[in-house]
């Protein structure tokens, strides 16, 4: 039974604010790659003299967790059928992404990672004029990686701490210049892109430095030290 | 039957360099909804029977634009802006740290290179740095007499180079300043000419003395050398060469030693390996 005048507050509200906004930015609508949206948003039905939205309904996609560990650009699987000839009625099929391994090269961290990339990752890596931009610029839900979240969280506390190319200060000051927009402080970058099991875990050490250790802990500590260490009875 | 049916699957390897990218479309038009309802029939068969969308004008494989940070050959200078095949210019180019990205700020980084007092060195060719390259890893005699009286030319060193698989135009070659004349004591002795290619690119090029009429005798020719003359530590005619003669004879060394050591561990690859001429 909880103790009287405490309120129960989940655990989602007991983050820190700005991971709560990551959290929040994790389930906006992600951008479609396996499908198109419509041409035309508005179409005129000429018998019926009226205007119709025309239907929009994306290709439900099965997310993959290897896509976890690489960098897909949001390519998922896709369950579903295929025509064959006319007539011939449909043929279930699965299509999966194609992916192969890669090193690609974080000027940041000054680093080469082999990483599983897809065809279309590498093309969004292009447009965006470096492995660096693309991991600090996507939206956090598009990037549909683990891995690319945690090699932008390396990439921001390197930055917050200035900690990147410790033997050479010409360089380091160039790549703060560069990526000067991206620089958050360090007490946020700590907890950017954290899978939501690693930040409760941090959450909990947290409260549990802030209170203290129990009087319960106290006592027993202090009743071992004093077996180990008698102190001899005074002389009367 | 296990092979032809995974032959079958297995697309046209056409396929990969265009779109490994799967778009999908279905290949039934959507049912209207009546005003605000939600799609009800979605998961039927009919609406999860999907077709590819072709490909389209963009995304078709494209070069991409890179700034060169630094001599490449066959590509350019450094701050060239080159366009290239999109994964040499990604895998060969940019992850090793030899171009970056065309973008703004590199561009910027292009034009401003006479400001930051960065040297660009271009040669005439495609093959130019390579042959100077080359040339300085080599040796090359000039068999002259020891007898009758001469002074060094450029068709002398012309007819040398070309006995010795070099053809080199007689405009090409610049002799050493001094004249160089026959009892000079110059036979075992290194001079340094060069050769300009295209009329621009120069290239070093190490010649040795050797004495005509020792050479050609038959006393000689039977004789069991252990190593080559070209191993040889050299010494300069003129004192003004000695030292890069020395650099360039140290380079060769290197090379030689390497081809030995491949040898050595690898074995006899073809009888050309035993001509140890053919070793450079």
């Amino acid at each position: 039974m909880a103790t009287m005048g405490t309120k129960f507050r989940p655990i989602t509200e007991r983050f820190p604010k700005c991971y709560q906004q990551f959290l929040a930015d994790m389930r906006r609508p992600r951008a479609r790659v396996m499908c198109r949206p419509p041409a035309e948003k508005l179409r005129y039905d000429a018998s019926q003299h009226l205007v119709f939205k025309v239907p929009d309904a994306r290709i439900p996609t099965i997310f993959l967790p290897e896509s976890q560990r690489g960098l897909w650009g949001g390519e998922e699987a896709v369950k579903g059928f295929r025509l064959r000839k006319k007539g011939r009625g449909t043929v279930p099929t699965l299509w999966v992404p194609y992916v192969t391994k890669n090193v690609l090269y974080s000027e940041i961290l000054d680093k080469h990672f082999q990483i599983e990339t897809t065809d279309h990752a590498l093309r969004l890596i292009d447009e965006s004029f470096g492995f660096d931009n693309y991991i600090l610029k996507t939206p956090v839900q598009d990037l549909n990686s683990q891995m690319a979240l945690d090699i932008r969280r390396k990439m921001l506390l390197a930055m917050a701490r200035r900690e990147i190319y410790p033997d050479n200060p010409e360089r380091r000051k160039e790549i703060l210049e560069k990526y000067a927009e991206f620089i958050i402080p360090e007490e946020e970058a700590e907890w950017f892109g954290l899978h939501i099991r690693e930040a409760t875990w941090k959450l909990l050490e947290q409260e549990q430095k802030a209170k203290g250790t129990p009087m319960k802990a106290q006592l027993r500590a202090k009743f071992i030290e004093s077996l180990k260490n008698p102190t001899p009875p005074a002389e009367s | 039957m296990f092979a032809a049916s995974v032959l079958r699957r297995v697309a046209s390897p056409n396929c990969y360099h265009v779109r490994t990218l799967i778009v999908l479309k279905r290949s039934h038009p959507l049912r209207q909804p009546q005003v605000g309802e939600a799609h009800k029939n979605l998961q039927t068969k009919r609406m999860r029977t999907y077709e590819l969308v072709p490909l389209t004008e963009e995304e078709k494989p494209k070069t991409i634009k890179v700034v060169l940070k630094e001599l490449v050959e066959g590509y350019g200078a450094v701050g060239d802006v080159i366009e290239v095949p999109r994964n040499f210019g990604r895998f060969e180019l940019i992850v090793p740290g030899r171009a970056s990205y065309a973008s703004p700020e590199a561009l910027k980084w292009a034009e401003t290179l006479q400001e930051r007092g960065i040297e660009v060195v271009r040669f005439t060719s495609k093959t130019s740095p390579g042959t100077i390259r080359y040339l300085r890893s080599r040796v090359y005699a000039l068999i002259m007499s020891e007898k009758n009286p001469w002074t060094l030319e450029v068709w002398h060193v012309r007819s040398h180079l070309r006995s010795q698989g070099l053809v080199v135009p007689e405009e090409a070659i610049v002799l050493p300043d001094k004249p160089i004349n026959h009892n000079d004591g110059v036979f075992g002795k290194d001079i340094i000419i060069t050769i300009k290619i295209n009329g621009k690119d120069e290239a070093r090029c190490r010649l040795r003395f050797r004495p005509a009429e020792e050479l050609l005798s038959p006393a000689t020719q039977l004789q069991e050398v252990e190593q080559p003359w070209y191993i040889d530590t050299p010494t300069a005619l003129f004192e003004s060469q000695a030292a890069e003669i020395n650099q360039m004879h140290d380079e060769v060394m290197a090379i030689f030693q390497k081809r030995i050591e491949a040898i050595r561990s690898e074995g006899l690859r073809s009888i050309a390996d035993l001509n140890v001429r053919a070793i450079f």
